[in-house]
C-alpha cells in the first residue's frame, strides 16, 4: 500500500460510534486496511462496545473515498440507502449501521458496515480449490443471487434517486464521458458504435447491481457469504449483470472459466433462466459482453484520470490506465463479426 | 548527448534488480506493490522500445485510411477525426471500407497491447 494511504484517527472513530451506539463508551482495538478499494477505501474496525444495544466486540467496516477529493457527499448517502435496502430484502448485502455524512469527523464522508465473513480477492476465489470446491454449486449461488437481485423492479421508495441504464443510456453516457477527454480513443468509439446499431429495441428494467462479479462477492466453504460495492446500483437491464460476470476482465486470467474465472456458462446462464423465468440468448450475452468491456475501459480511464489530472499520486490508478489497450483488445475481438 | 547507459537500459536494469533481488525475498504484504513497480518499469522500457516506430506506423496507417481526403494533421487531430467519423458511422458507406478502418484499429491495438501486455498478443484475432 502507498504510504498515502493513512487510516481514520481511532479516537475520533471511537467517539462517533459511542454516539452512534448510545453507548457508554466506544474503543476501536485495531484498525486495518482491506485490499480492493482504488476508489474507496474499506478500513476494518475491531471494535469493542461496552452497553447499549450494540454492546459486544464487533468487526465492522468503515466505508470511506480513497481521496479526499471529488466525490460529494450524496455518493456515500446513496450507497448507504441502497445497502440498507438491499441487506433488507436478503441480497447478501453487508448490514448498513452508521453514516456520517460531516467531513469534520475524518475528513470526508463515511459509513459503517457490519463484516461479512468470506474471501472476496479474485486472484484467490479463482485460484484456492480448498476454497471453492464445487464450481457448479457455486455458480448455482451466483445465479440464484442475480435472479434475486433481477427480481426488484422501480419504483422502490428510498430509492428514487437511482440512475437508469438501458443500452442507449449507456452509450451515451460513455460517449459523454470520452468527449471529456484530451485523447481520442477510436477503438472505444467503434465498440460503441457496434453497440449502437446493434441496440435491443426492447429491454427489461429491474434493480441492477452493476459490479457483479468476481472480486465483489464473498466466498466461504464453497458458499457465497456476501455481495459488496453497490454503489454503482441502478435501474437497467439485467442482462448487463448477467455479461457483467462473464466478461474476461474478470476472469483474473483464468480465461477457461468464462463465469468470473470461477464457472463454466453452461453451469450459470440456465440456472439464472431458471430462477428468473429470463431467456438469455447467446446473442444477448455476446451484445452486453462487448458493453462490459468498453464500461470497464470508461471507468480505467476515469481512475486514471485521477492520477494524470486528479492529483492522486497512486500507482495502482496509473496502471489502470495502461489496461484500457486490453480492454481495446477484447471489443475488437468480440466485435470480429461486423454483422 | 548524455552518457550511457540510456533510459532503456537503465529502465531495464532497475526491473531486473527489482525482480531477481528484491521480490524473491520480499515480505508478503510487499510483493502486490513490489509486482506493480515492476510492472511499470517493464510498460515503460518497452513504450520507450517501439515508441519511434509505433508512431510512424500508426501515422501510416491513419494516413492510408484518409487518403484520398481533405483530412491532414497531427497523429492526435488524425485521432480525433477518426473518432468522430467513426461515431458518425462514416466507414460504414461499403464493407470495404468497414474492413480497412478494422484492420487499422487492429493493428493500433496490437502496438498498444504489445508494450502493456504481450502475453494478450498471443489471443490471435483472425481475419
Amino acid at each position: 500500500m502507498s504510504a498515502a494511504v493513512r487510516p481514520p484517527d481511532a479516537d475520533v472513530v471511537a467517539k462517533f460510534l459511542r454516539n452512534g451506539c448510545s453507548a457508554d463508551a466506544a474503543r476501536v482495538n485495531a484498525i486495518t486496511l482491506l485490499s480492493g478499494g482504488a476508489i474507496q477505501q474499506n478500513w476494518q474496525l475491531d471494535v469493542t462496545i461496552t452497553s447499549g444495544p450494540y454492546a459486544g466486540t464487533h468487526a465492522w467496516v468503515l466505508r470511506t473515498d480513497a481521496e479526499a477529493t471529488v466525490q460529494s457527499s450524496s455518493a456515500r448517502d446513496r450507497e448507504f440507502a441502497v445497502l440498507k435496502f438491499a441487506h433488507m430484502h436478503g441480497l447478501l448485502a453487508p448490514r448498513p449501521l452508521f453514516l456520517c455524512e460531516d467531513t469534520n469527523i475524518t475528513g470526508r464522508p463515511f459509513f459503517i458496515m457490519e463484516k461479512l465473513p468470506g474471501v472476496a480477492a479474485g486472484h484467490v476465489v479463482t485460484r484456492d480449490n480448498t476454497l471453492v470446491t464445487d464450481r457448479r454449486a457455486l455458480a448455482r449461488q451466483l445465479a440464484a443471487l442475480l435472479a434475486k437481485i433481477h427480481t426488484v423492479g422501480p419504483p422502490v421508495e428510498g430509492l428514487e434517486f437511482l440512475q437508469t441504464f438501458h443500452a442507449s443510456d449507456c452509450i451515451a453516457a460513455y460517449r459523454t464521458y470520452l468527449d471529456t477527454l484530451d485523447e481520442a480513443h477510436p477503438v472505444l468509439e467503434w465498440g460503441l458504435r457496434w453497440c449502437e446499431r446493434r441496440a435491443p429495441l426492447e429491454e427489461e428494467t429491474t434493480f441492477i447491481h452493476r459490479d457483479f462479479r468476481t472480486g465483489n462477492y464473498l466466498v466461504e466453504n464453497n458458499t457465497v457469504t456476501g455481495l459488496l460495492d453497490w454503489e454503482f446500483a441502478a435501474w437497467g437491464n439485467p442482462l448487463e449483470d448477467v455479461a457483467w460476470i462473464c466478461a474476461k476482465c474478470w476472469r483474473f486470467r483464468k480465461d477457461h472459466y468464462i463465469v468470473g474465472g470461477v464457472a463454466d456458462l453452461e453451469d450459470f446462464i440456465p440456472p439464472y433462466e431458471a430462477a428468473s423465468g429470463r431467456k438469455v440468448s447467446m446473442d444477448d450475452l455476446h451484445y452486453w459482453q462487448v458493453m462490459a468491456h468498453i464500461r470497464w475501459s470508461i471507468i480505467a480511464l476515469q481512475q486514471a484520470q485521477r492520477f494524470l489530472a486528479g492529483g492522486e499520486s497512486s500507482l495502482e490508478l496509473a496502471l489502470t490506465g495502461k489496461i484500457v489497450a486490453e480492454l481495446e483488445w477484447e471489443v475488437l475481438q468480440l466485435t470480429e463479426h461486423t454483422d | 548527448m548524455n552518457d550511457r547507459p540510456d533510459a532503456l537500459e537503465l529502465l531495464r536494469i532497475a526491473n531486473h534488480t527489482l525482480t531477481q533481488e528484491i521480490l524473491p525475498g520480499a515480505k508478503p504484504d510487499q510483493l502486490y506493490t513490489l509486482r506493480m513497480i515492476a510492472n511499470a518499469l517493464g510498460i515503460a522500457a518497452r513504450e520507450l522500445e517501439s515508441r519511434d516506430v509505433d508512431i510512424a506506423s500508426e501515422s501510416h496507417s491513419l494516413a492510408a485510411l484518409y487518403e484520398n481526403t481533405a483530412q491532414t494533421g497531427t497523429l492526435r487531430q488524425l485521432n480525433q477525426a477518426l473518432a468522430r467519423d467513426i461515431r458518425a458511422g462514416k466507414f460504414e458507406q461499403s464493407a470495404g471500407q468497414e474492413a480497412q478502418l478494422r484492420q487499422h484499429l487492429i493493428k493500433a491495438a496490437r502496438a498498444k497491447l504489445a508494450i502493456t501486455y504481450p502475453k494478450g498478443l498471443l489471443e490471435n484475432i483472425k481475419k
